[in-house]
Order: structure tokens, then sequence, then C-alpha cells
């Protein structure tokens, strides 16, 4: 095999004919690929990851989507580390739709659970390694020299014994004639250049600038905006609609029913937006049109009373409770919540009848092509996905729902011209996909050292999976439901893990940050420490102790107690609250020191610590700002948020009854990273789910109240402090 | 017509007078730096300058605005002590409130150029951001506050 022509590299381009380039200037342009390539005189390319021009310029593709979590950085540091390139020559390119670009794992052009890192770690370091071991060999050539004599260093190679070097786009003419490396050599650790570091985002310059685009900027010729009107009730059906009071407004191009939306498309923003208030439409009723937040705590504290499906059934946990000194039983409730992401969802779309071009800010390429290709008829060549910056997703564009909104109406809409669909923030708000409430009961017991003897567990929730991938969905279990509790690190000897599956719940459902962790870990880890408490055991020990068998769980722990100064007195008012989970392979601790005003009820964060054993950190910086922001996404849940329900359909509207933390609510956040030398492993997910119980498990420890549900607001705190004087825990 | 000051250039429009200032630079400007989020002035995202003060662009109409200096972050020069401190502390992750917030720091530092922890608080509390980075906002605004005063 040789290394790829410049035609076979066009072709894994495929029929893309734009990109977004994003150069450490922060210049984010939009240009024609293929004739920017046919500028380039000349370039060496082994594989689909990179090429290396003869101007000393080199551009690595990154397959992945820039959600926020760095990945645009973070990949290329991969592949231009094992290159030893010179990073300030290095230009990123989003990679465009092509099966080369899948995830090794998944078999998908998908960004998500934490992956991005774990599963491209190795192929980026052979990538990289590939084109540096043929610049080797053809530097050797041309000085007729051994290999070995031979090394890479920051964009040259060097012959050893004469120091003489030359530049990597010096040699782009003859790499490009080698065959591929039958074997290749990759770097020991100690060699690396940028792994481990923190080199600066190169989206930095262009998101502080203003000029970076995302989904919702997109710009097009004679483009027009489409707004829809969606159901007000789940399930409710479009009956019909009068558009009287529109008629005759001036830049409103089309109004038409698409199954049971009705869509406004117009030239101008403002316009849709106001002729959307005046059409009249008529629903028919909802899946349950009398479903609220009262009914969904009874139908799900109800449910705890039926009987699961077995998930796991683990040594004898019935004689582990009878021959426990300590018994402990609880219940735990948690609500249904928003993504809400700062950018709305939008998609737009160029649909000729023959071509089909797509411009979003959606992290599931796989998904936009599947349903480009259903909706439009085409196949495959004839459609283009173009990436842009995203405004956040916590999961929300996993999801292609606003993708597929957008190609069914410029199929209907026959206007030849782009068309801009976009959700305003009640429309983000009311459409979501959103986390399952849910609660749980454990009875767990454990001997007089502490040791657990049993844990018993229920979950119930309705499931995620039934409309993701129902193939999941494995003799009726969500998957997601019980995820964290039977491969905790706690590794429970006897254990018995049941799942309620609540059908019939009308809010549809999606992944969110964590995903399952982000509710088990508040109960198992709330329950944890009530364990410990009853047993007269310090809660940090009772953990150490049953954590016996995962040292790297032992590790953060013993990390976060050291740096949240556990064994000091906290200062008066203040408790500290712990917890640890394990979750996309990695292992966190986290510590909160929190206060409570007991006249408001107000919880007041004063730190927050945690340790991450991630294995390999490829940019610590990103890694910990990753971490961080994880951290406060799960402070925001755990102190505030629950979505509102009335009437059968989403009652909540916008950030003012959905209120997400503040930056005066935010506290300092202490991220340790523990450097394990493993593989890396995943990041973006980890900071969120061990807040909660956290928090709960300070609170108890600062006023003595045990609270069991989310969120933390002062009222529910009051309620429960008020009910702690009537010797009600 | 209508005349309008938007990042020190003057500029006639035939636009109604009701556009929203927000979707006026947007889309006629294509200034797409400020940004959309919740449309009711309760984020912060589309904040632009108004004669020197952080305002909600989606509440504001072109005619709330004539007379007035409009600037939005394209207009914040790229080596403004705050551009530099946000970019020195690393503070954008999805980046799409960040516009805002620099707005709303530029606002701050210009009234108060040694503002207390208590202070960027109270001026950035209505400045919202999901991805979690108002630690490193805070510092930011620290920094360029230093790097003013040096």
């Amino acid at each position: 095999m040789k290394a790829i022509s410049r035609r076979k590299f066009l072709k894994i381009l495929g029929g893309v004919s734009l990109g977004l380039s994003f150069s450490d200037e922060g210049i984010c342009a939009v240009f024609e690929e293929n004739d920017f390539l046919n500028q380039k005189s000349d370039f060496f390319s082994p594989n689909g990851w990179l090429f290396i021009c003869e101007d000393e310029s080199i551009y690595i593709f990154c397959s992945q989507c820039e959600i926020g979590q760095g990945v645009l950085t973070v990949l290329p540091t991969i592949v231009a580390d094992e290159l030893e390139a010179d990073w300030e020559k290095v230009k990123v390119l989003q990679a465009p739709f092509s099966e080369f670009y899948e995830d090794p794992v998944w078999e998908s052009q998908v960004t998500a659970g934490s992956a991005s890192v774990r599963h491209f770690y190795m192929p980026l370091r052979r990538a990289g390694a590939i084109a540096r071991t043929m610049l080797i060999k053809a530097a050797a050539r041309h000085w007729n020299c051994k290999e070995s004599e031979c090394k890479a260093k920051k964009g040259h190679i060097i012959h050893i014994p004469t120091d003489r070097s030359i530049s990597y786009g010096r040699l782009v003419k003859s790499a490009r004639r080698l065959p591929l490396p039958k074997e290749i050599e990759l770097k020991r650790e100690k060699e690396f250049r940028y792994i481990g570091s923190s080199l600066p985002r190169i989206d930095a310059k262009a998101k502080i600038n203003g000029t970076a685009i995302y989904g919702l900027d997109v710009r097009l010729p004679y483009m027009c905006y489409c707004l829809l009107m969606r159901p007000p009730r789940f399930g409710a059906r479009l009956l019909g609609f009068s558009s009287k009071k529109v008629q005759g407004l001036p830049r409103i191009e089309r109004i038409f029913s698409i199954g049971n939306k009705v869509a406004i498309v117009g030239t101008d923003i403002s316009s849709v937006i106001r002729a959307r208030k005046e059409i009249d439409a008529r629903w028919g009723r909802g899946r349950d049109d009398s479903f609220d937040n009262k009914k969904i705590g009874l139908f799900l504290k109800r449910a705890l009373n039926h009987k699961g499906t077995v998930k796991t059934n683990r040594g004898d946990w019935k004689a582990g409770l009878r021959s426990s000194r300590v018994v402990h039983k609880a219940e735990y409730f948690l609500p249904y919540l928003a993504h809400a992401q700062m950018e709305p969802l939008n998609c737009t779309v160029l649909f000729t009848g023959k071509h089909c071009r797509i411009w979003t800010s959606c992290q599931n390429k796989s998904d936009i092509m599947a349903v480009a290709k259903r909706v439009t008829g085409l196949s495959e060549k004839d459609i283009e996905i173009n990436i842009t910056f995203i405004g956040g997703s916590f999961g929300r564009r996993f999801e292609v729902d606003y993708v597929k909104e957008a190609l069914e109406v410029s199929v209907k809409a026959r206007l030849r011209k782009p068309i801009k669909l976009f959700w305003t923030r009640e429309d983000d708000f009311k459409n979501d996909f959103y986390r399952p409430a849910n609660c749980a009961r454990i009875i767990g017991g454990c001997d007089s050292n502490g040791l657990i003897r049993s844990w018993i567990h229920k979950v119930v929730a309705p499931s995620v999976y039934e409309r993701i991938e129902p193939s999941l969905l494995k003799g009726g279990i969500d998957p997601s439901a019980v995820e964290s509790i039977h491969n905790s690190s706690y590794n429970f000897r006897n254990l018995f893990l049941e799942y309620v599956w609540m059908k019939d719940m009308p809010p549809p459902l999606g992944f969110w940050r964590s995903v399952g962790n982000s509710h088990n870990s508040f109960m198992v880890e709330s329950f944890i420490d009530e364990l410990s408490f009853k047993a007269g055991i310090d809660p940090l020990e009772f953990r150490l102790k049953n954590l016996k068998k995962s040292p790297r769980a032992r590790g953060v722990l013993e990390l976060v107690a050291k740096k949240l100064g556990w064994w000091e007195k906290p200062q008066k008012g203040q408790a500290l609250g712990i917890s640890q989970h394990y979750l996309v392979y990695t292992y966190i601790a986290l510590g909160a020191e929190v206060s409570v005003d007991e006249s408001s009820g107000k919880i007041k964060v004063h730190k927050i610590v945690s340790a991450v054993d991630c294995g390999r950190a490829v940019n610590k910086a990103v890694v910990k700002e990753q971490i961080e922001g994880g951290i406060l996404f799960g402070l925001s849940a755990a102190l505030k948020e629950e979505v509102r329900f009335s009437k059968g359909g989403t009652s909540t509207k916008n950030f003012f009854d959905y209120p997400i933390l503040t930056m005066s609510e935010t506290p300092p956040v202490e991220v340790y990273l523990i450097e394990s030398g493993e593989r890396p492993t995943g990041v973006g997910e980890v900071g969120t789910a061990p807040v909660a119980p956290a928090i709960a498990n300070a609170v108890f420890g600062a006023v003595g109240a045990r609270i069991r549900e989310l969120p933390l607001t002062p009222e529910r705190v009051l309620a429960h402090l008020q009910n702690k004087g009537n010797g009600n825990i | 017509m209508l005349e309008l000051l938007v990042n020190g250039k003057r500029l006639k429009t035939r636009s109604s007078p009701d556009t929203p200032l927000l979707w006026f630079l947007r889309e006629e400007l294509g200034l797409t730096g400020t940004k959309y989020s919740c449309g009711v002035g309760f984020c912060g995202s589309c904040s632009v300058l108004i004669n020197g003060e952080s305002k909600r662009s989606c509440l504001l109409t072109i005619r709330d605005c004539i007379g007035s200096s409009i600037v939005t972050i394209e207009g914040i020069p790229q080596d403004h002590p705050v551009k530099r401190a946000w970019f020195e502390e690393r503070v954008p992750e999805c980046g799409y409130c960040q516009p805002g917030q620099i707005i709303s720091a530029v606002a701050l530092l210009n009234k108060n150029p040694f503002p207390s922890a208590e202070d960027i608080n109270i001026a950035m509390d209505n400045n919202l951001c999901r991805c979690g980075t108002y630690n490193r906002i805070k510092r930011a605004i620290l920094r360029a506050s230093r790097a003013i005063k040096s």
C-alpha cells in the first residue's frame, strides 16, 4: 500500500465542498475545501487524519464535534504529539461525514458518552506515528543513512551523528512516494511533548472575539426562517389551524402543516416570530391531559410497592440482612430535568430536489445522515453535512428531531432557498427529551465494623432506552436506570437489584449529562452516609472500609479528604459532605463544605473539592475545566432544577421558571488529578454525578436534616427543618 | 431612514423602528457575536453596550437606540484587557454565552475598574452560563482589572 494519493484523499472528503477551519489566530473561515486543497502545491498524507504541506503547515482532522468539551484541541494534540509536529504550525479541520471517521468502538459518527479521547487515543497515536515513521524513512534516504541514526523533533528530522536537520515540508515529495510502514513504534510516555500539558484551546480566540459560528449564526444568500407550532400537550394531534390573521402579512412566504405541527416560513426572523403568535390552531386530546407534577410523585412512589424485573441477584442478601447489626431503609425521589443548553436548537437546510446541504449544531452525524436520507429520498453522496460550533448540549444534541423538522419543512416548502429552522427558548423547554423522574427504595445492612452485608435496591423509573434504543432493553431492564449500582466500586457482595419500568409516562426522555449516574449516585451515596451514621462510623472511614477491592476509588477519596481537611473541625455552622462514584471508567470523589441558613432554608456551598482518576490526561487544563463544569452542572440540578408539568404538557417556559446556577451561587471548585498512567477514560460527564449526594450529606451534617428529594430548594430544606423539630427525620 | 451608531460607525437603515436590536444586529448587520438564547432579557447572552452600559438587545428596539452608541462583541478590540484576560484564564467552553459575559465585564470595569469579588457577583449574576465557567470569568475580570491598574 502506498501513502494516500491526492485523489484518494479527496475521495475521503467525498462530495464535501464546505468545511470550517479553526486556525490558531482564532479565525473561523468557511472555504471551499476542494479548492483549498488544490491551492496547496503538494502534500503528504498517509491517512485521513492529517496532511503535511510543503509550506510546513500541518492540517489535522477532528472527527468529533466541538460541543464545548475541547475536543477540537485535544484530539489533534494526540496526532501532533506522535507526529512530533510543531503545534504552532498545526491547523485543525472539522472532518466531513465519512465512514473513515467513525468512532472505532461504536461504529458510528457520534460524539457522546464521554468517549472521544478514550476511543480515539490509540488510533490517533498510530496515525501520527505512521506519518513520523515515513518522514524518518524519507530523511534517511535523503541523507543516505540508516533510519536508526535519525529522529523526529518538532517538525524536523534530525540526523543524530551530524546534527543536520531537514523540515517536514521539504520531505513531502519523497515521503509521499513511500509505502506505508509495516511496523511503527509509538513514543514512550516520557517523550510526550504535548500530551499531558495544557495547550490553549484552539477555539478560544474565535469564541472570545465573537467570530465563532454556531448553528444559529449560519447566514446564506436568500435564506428564509422557520418556526413551528407544536402540540401544547404530549401526544396531542393537530386538528386544524387558521392563518387568517396572518394573511397579507409581509415577509411570510408559506404556512402549512407537517404532521402535528404548523410551519411558518418567512424571509425575516421577527416577522416569523410575530406571525406564529397570530395563528389559531386546534389540538386534540393528549396522552394524559391531567398529567402534572403531583401525578409524577404519586405514580412513582406507588410503584415502589410493585414487583420489578431482577437485574442482579448476587450472594445471599437475605442472610446478609439477617446477620447485619445495623439495618436501614430509605426512599428517594428525583424530578424530571431539562438540558437548558444556551444555544436553542436549530438547523439550516438547502434542498434543491437533487441535492441537500445541512448546517447544524448537532453532535450526531450518523443520525443526521440517516434522517436526511429518509426524508429527502436522496443517497449519501448527494447529502452534505456541515457541523458548526455547538452552544452546549449536555445530551440534547444527541437527538436529531430539529434536523428532521428542518428537512421536512424544506422538502414540503419547495422554496429552493435555504431555510433556517430555529427554536425559541420556550420551544426548547416545552419540547425537550427530559432526564426522567425516578425513585428508589434501598434496604441495607452492615456489621459492627461497618462492612456492608446486604444491599437491596429497587429503582422505579420510566425508560430512556424505550425510544432511543429498544434493543438494549434486555429483559425489560433499562440499562441506564440501574447503571452504576451493580457495578459500583463498593462491589456489593450480597445484592438484590430490581427495576420497575414506569410505562405510559407522557414526557419524552433522553440522555442528560451522566444519564442514570445522575440519579443512582444520589441514592447510593446518600444511603451509604445514612448507614454509616446509624452504625456510628465516620462516613469517610465507612466508605474506605467498603472499597477494599478498589484502590483507585480509595485513592480519589483519600485525596479529597486530605484537600478538604476532613479531619479538621469545620468552621461553626459549616459541615462537610463527601461522595464517590465510578462512571465512564473514571473514578471521582467529591467533598462539599456547606452551611444552611435555618431561618430561610437557603443552602450556601462554600467550597467543592474533587479528585479524579481518569488515566492519562491529554490536556490537563481541559480535563479540569470539564470536571469543574460537570460539577457546577450537577450543583445547579441539586439546588434548583425541576421541570414543571400541568394539563398534560410542560408548563416550564424559560429560565425565569427554570432557574439555573448563577455566579453568586457558585462556590470555588478545586479539581485534583491522580496520575495513574493508565489509558485515558471519560471526563465530560464525570463531575455531574457525585455532587447532589455530597451536598445532601453536608446539609445533614450541618443541620441534621436528611433530605431524600431534589432539588434542595429553600422551601424543601425549611420543611425538613420544621419536621425535624417534630422528631420526624 | 433611521441613523444608528454601531461599533463607532454611523449607518442608515430602512428597517422598521420596532425591529428588536438583537435581530437587527444579527440578521441585518451580520454581527452574529451577539447571541439569542432566552429572548426575555433573563440570560444575558444578547448583551451589548449602550452608551457604555450592558443592556439586553432582545428587549430593545432600534428606535430605543437612536442617538446612542451601540457596541457589540465585535466592537471590543481584540487586545482589550478583558478579551486578553478571557484568553489567559481559558474561560470559554461551549462559548455561546461568552460575548454577553465579556460585554457585561467591560461595562463593569468601565464603571468600577477595581471591583471586589462581591461587586463582580452583583454585576455578573444576570449573565447565565450552562458550562460552569463562572469561576474563570471571575478570575478573568480580576486579571483584567489588574492589567488596567498597571
